[in-house]
């Protein structure tokens, strides 16, 4: 369902994104990891079309984004990093908007619009402009805005920053649903833990090249860290050991002051 | 806490130094303030001497201190009024929307030092536009005089005084409003005010010589007195004004009479408004963004939203009234026609209208230009307008053409130029959803005409009455608004859309200064094509020539015809083929742009960015 063939990116001397391959199938809740600076935005926007890769391809559901964007972005939703949105807008009418620009059907998008805003708990603020709102109702908007149209495939960047508890929750179990009913996900996050609760597959991206992909199991196998945790084996794979040194010798040195 | 105020005297003066461009920005800002500062010095000099001198002579009767006074009182309102704009500004700046304020409160600072360092801040802004004009009206009156070396001490003194006034009312205006504004639309209705008030003094300017110019000297100063805002005996400015001739006069007493009441009405406000910011940060700021939750709670029970009740929902939105608030119900139920609801470029013309009518800078950025428009209209108008006499019986439908013309233009450019880029931050955002660049620049386009038509039909009527018009051609001049106005919209939205500045707070820098200049050469071409198509309409026709162009009925018919394909054609072709254009150029770009300080990620560091997204993390 989205495919990515040898995509590249780069800005003058400097290659952001490197021959990046990914074929995640239908159904699947592919997690997107890397350090900060690694190429995962990057990678992101040239699979929403945001970006024209320098070289290779991104294709969703058999288009070419590029060349084919009106049919692939039709499959696709998409949560970004910072929920910017159009602050004259109430919550209702910007999702009305969204659905408009992907031309859901008029009785389907009122029931649907109902539904989101009841189920990240915006009914009784979907009446108020965006720009009242605080940043965690504007992540759950941009989510709910994304869902309005009944993606086949979702792109979410740190989705569950800014959201409360009982809203991560509700977005982790909307993905889940939606994961059953054959959506594919794609999600880049720094919260291992929901990765490795969550995700069918697991890339892990560093100086912009996919340095692992597959399941935890199979990650954990290539690190060789036969009972860590996803954390463990990031840190392991992405050369972030020392900063757990680190942690340690800090550790150490408070017990030595005790 | 004096440390707190050096460091960030020390960081403002990094900010305007930090880049090339910034640092000849802030020398050339300096540079025009000393100029300015200059010349106001040598006009007071110049007025005080002539006022002084025709006391002397007894040209004029009862010139004297009293007109000085009034001058000097003038001068001091205006210094007082644009201080106490600065401070407004600088006091939500430095206040509220400041980023350094988490920090400085988690300091081991109490909240009133935070203060008094955040005031001092606004007090030191404040004080540039009394450095450029009060101290400068001061000296020329002192060289005027002339006066001995005291007289500039006083007068440094009472221009310091001068400053304190604005500072403190500024800051206590501020947290008033924020009590009573929520904060995301304070900045908002700041911008409002401060361009509906560049407005105001850009009428002044150009209408106010022009009513000046042939006063004589009596009535001239007969003006002068009866300029009540700084004359009156409660005003600021009088004080000023009084404890400055006191001091010319070496009344020691009077002055500091003068200039202690300033001072102490000052400290008072000061002090009120210190005590209110306190107040504020416990109380309002803190629940202002929740100004309104009691609305909220009422409509929740009026109109509970979700599936749990669907029949009343359905119920409601089958009457067409579905969203809640007021201004926007007309709207909505207008465009809702069942068949329109799917249309991406209605649903993008339906978001602009609502955009553009909710944001107060939008609105106040059109005024200003129909301001502008109007002035400069009026102006020639009073001035010239001899040219039009050779025009015969056309002169009404030609002159109110033109300036319905003007007008429509003005008010298209405002909003329109900037349209595409109006989408700022949403622009990824809009550019992932199966929207091509053409609907965008169409959807654009049909959202901004709504709201250039209206006013564009007024000054229709408006300008065929006042040019004496009949209703003949009362008619074609409204016929002739709705032909042009989409073609005209078109040109602009499609000019922005060409190279759009994403990045642009101000909606006057949304597009680059290229996109302008195409945007009025393509005016200007449209313009000339209008202007055959209304003339061979018009002289074969209406026949206000004695001799029409053909004498055959039949060919003075076609003609005219073609006229009206031209007028009308122009406009669908520019509606049609410029959408079309400035989409494939939106198409070409793209969505975001990078750099390999944002493209890599670098969180915060990314500021050579110029998309929408620079700076952000990767």
């Amino acid at each position: 369902m989205i495919r990515a063939i040898k995509l590249t990116k780069t800005f003058g001397d400097l290659k952001a994104v490197s021959s990046v391959d990914l074929d995640i199938q239908p159904g699947e809740i592919f997690g997107f990891l890397g350090p900060n600076g690694a190429g995962k935005t990057t990678t992101i926007r040239m699979l929403t079309g945001l970006l024209r890769p320098t070289f290779g391809k991104a294709m969703i559901g058999g288009y070419d984004i590029q060349t084919h964007p009106v049919e692939a972005k039709s499959l696709l939703g998409y949560v970004p990093d910072t929920p910017v949105l159009y602050e004259k807008l109430t919550g209702r009418e910007f999702l009305d908007f969204m659905a408009d620009l992907y031309r859901v059907d008029r009785r389907r998008k009122k029931n649907r619009i109902s539904e989101l805003l009841e189920l990240f708990d915006l009914s009784e603020r979907g009446d108020d402009l965006i720009g009242s709102y605080s940043r965690g109702m504007k992540q759950k908007i941009a989510v709910a805005a994304a869902l309005v149209h009944d993606p086949k495939v979702l792109i979410l960047d740190e989705p569950t920053v800014g959201l409360d508890p009982r809203s991560a929750r509700v977005l982790k179990d909307v993905l889940r649903a939606l994961a059953q009913r054959k959506v594919t996900i794609f999600m880049s996050t720094h919260i291992l833990e929901i990765a490795e609760r969550m995700c069918t597959q697991v890339g892990i991206i560093d100086h912009g090249k996919i340095i692992a992909c597959g399941t935890v199991p199979e990650l954990r196998a290539l690190s060789k860290e036969a009972s860590g945790s996803l954390e463990d084996i990031f840190l392991k794979l992405t050369g972030g050991v020392e900063y757990a040194e680190i942690v340690r010798f800090l550790e150490e040195g408070e017990e030595a002051r005790r | 806490m004096i440390r707190v105020l050096y460091w960030k005297i020390r960081i403002s003066l990094r900010s305007v130094t930090k880049s090339e461009s910034r640092a000849f920005l802030f020398f050339l800002g300096v540079l025009v303030s000393i100029v300015l500062a200059v010349v106001v010095f040598f006009v007071s000099r110049r007025i005080f001497r002539l006022i002084l001198e025709a006391a002397a002579f007894g040209e004029v009767a009862g010139v004297g201190s009293l007109w000085v006074a009034n001058l000097l009182s003038i001068g001091f309102f205006f210094a007082l009024v644009m201080s106490l704009f600065t401070a407004l500004g600088v006091a939500f700046s430095t206040m509220y929307s400041s980023s350094d304020l988490p920090l400085l409160f988690t300091a081991p600072l109490s909240v009133r030092e935070v203060f008094l360092v955040k005031f001092a801040e606004i007090i030191l802004r404040a004080s540039i536009p009394t450095l450029i004009f009060s101290f400068p009206l001061l000296a020329g009156y002192g060289a005027a005089l002339p006066a001995g070396a005291v007289f500039y001490l006083q007068s440094a003194l009472l221009t310091a005084i001068s400053v304190l006034l604005p500072a403190a009312l500024g800051a206590g205006l501020n947290l008033l409003a924020v009590r009573l504004i929520p904060p995301y639309r304070i900045k908002e209705l700041g911008a409002a005010l401060g361009t509906l008030f560049g407005a105001a003094i850009y009428t002044l300017m150009h209408l106010g010589p022009r009513h000046l110019t042939g006063m004589s000297m009596e009535q001239a100063l007969q003006a002068l007195e009866g300029f009540r805002l700084s004359a009156a005996g409660i005003s600021p400015a009088w004080w000023l004004a009084q404890a400055a001739v006191a001091a010319s006069k070496g009344d020691f007493g009077a002055f500091f009479g003068w200039a202690g009441l300033t001072f102490l009405v000052s400290g008072g406000l000061m002090a009120f408004s210190f005590s209110l910011v306190t107040e504020a940060f416990y109380g309002g700021w803190v629940a202002s963004g929740e100004v309104h939750k009691k609305d909220r709670r009422s409509r929740a029970r009026e109109r509970p939203a979700g599936p749990s009740r669907p029949g009343r929902d359905s119920a409601r939105e089958g009457a067409g009234t579905y969203g809640p608030s007021g201004d926007t119900e007309s709207i909505q139920g207008f465009v809702t026609g069942v068949f329109l609801r799917r249309s991406p470029v209605l649903a993008l013309a339906l978001k602009e209208l609502r955009h553009v009518s909710r944001d107060l800078r939008e609105i106040s950025n059109g005024v200003y230009m129909l301001v502008m428009m109007i002035v400069a209209l009026v102006g020639s108008a009073r001035g010239g307008g001899q040219w039009l006499k050779g025009l015969g019986q056309a002169v009404p439908l030609y002159g109110s053409l033109a300036a319905t013309f003007l007008m429509s233009w003005g008010l298209s450019s405002s909003l329109g130029l900037g349209a595409v880029a109006r989408e700022g931050k949403n622009w990824p955002l809009l550019r992932s959803t199966p929207v091509t660049g053409r609907e965008i620049v169409r959807g654009k386009t049909l959202g901004i005409v709504p709201l250039v038509l209206p006013v564009a039909l007024i000054a229709g009527i408006a300008f065929t009455l006042l040019a004496g018009g009949t209703r003949w051609q009362l008619i074609a001049t409204l016929c002739f608004v709705v032909l042009v106005v989409p073609g005209m919209v078109s040109i602009e939205v499609s000019a922005g859309g060409i190279a759009p500045n994403f990045e642009a707070e101000d909606p006057r820098q949304r597009a680059s200064g290229w996109a302008f200049l195409l945007g009025v050469l393509l005016e200007l071409l449209y313009a000339g094509l209008l202007a055959f198509g209304v003339f061979l309409a018009v002289s074969n026709w209406l026949r206000y020539y004695d001799q029409p162009l053909a004498e055959s009925r039949v060919v003075s018919t076609a003609l005219g015809a073609l006229g009206l394909v031209i007028v009308a054609g122009a406009s669908m072709a520019l509606f049609t083929i410029m959408p079309d254009v400035a989409g494939r150029s939106l198409d070409e770009m793209e969505a975001v742009e990078q750099t390999p300080g944002n493209g890599a990620g670098h969180k915060g560091k990314g500021g050579a960015g110029a998309g929408p997204n620079a700076g952000r993390k990767s």
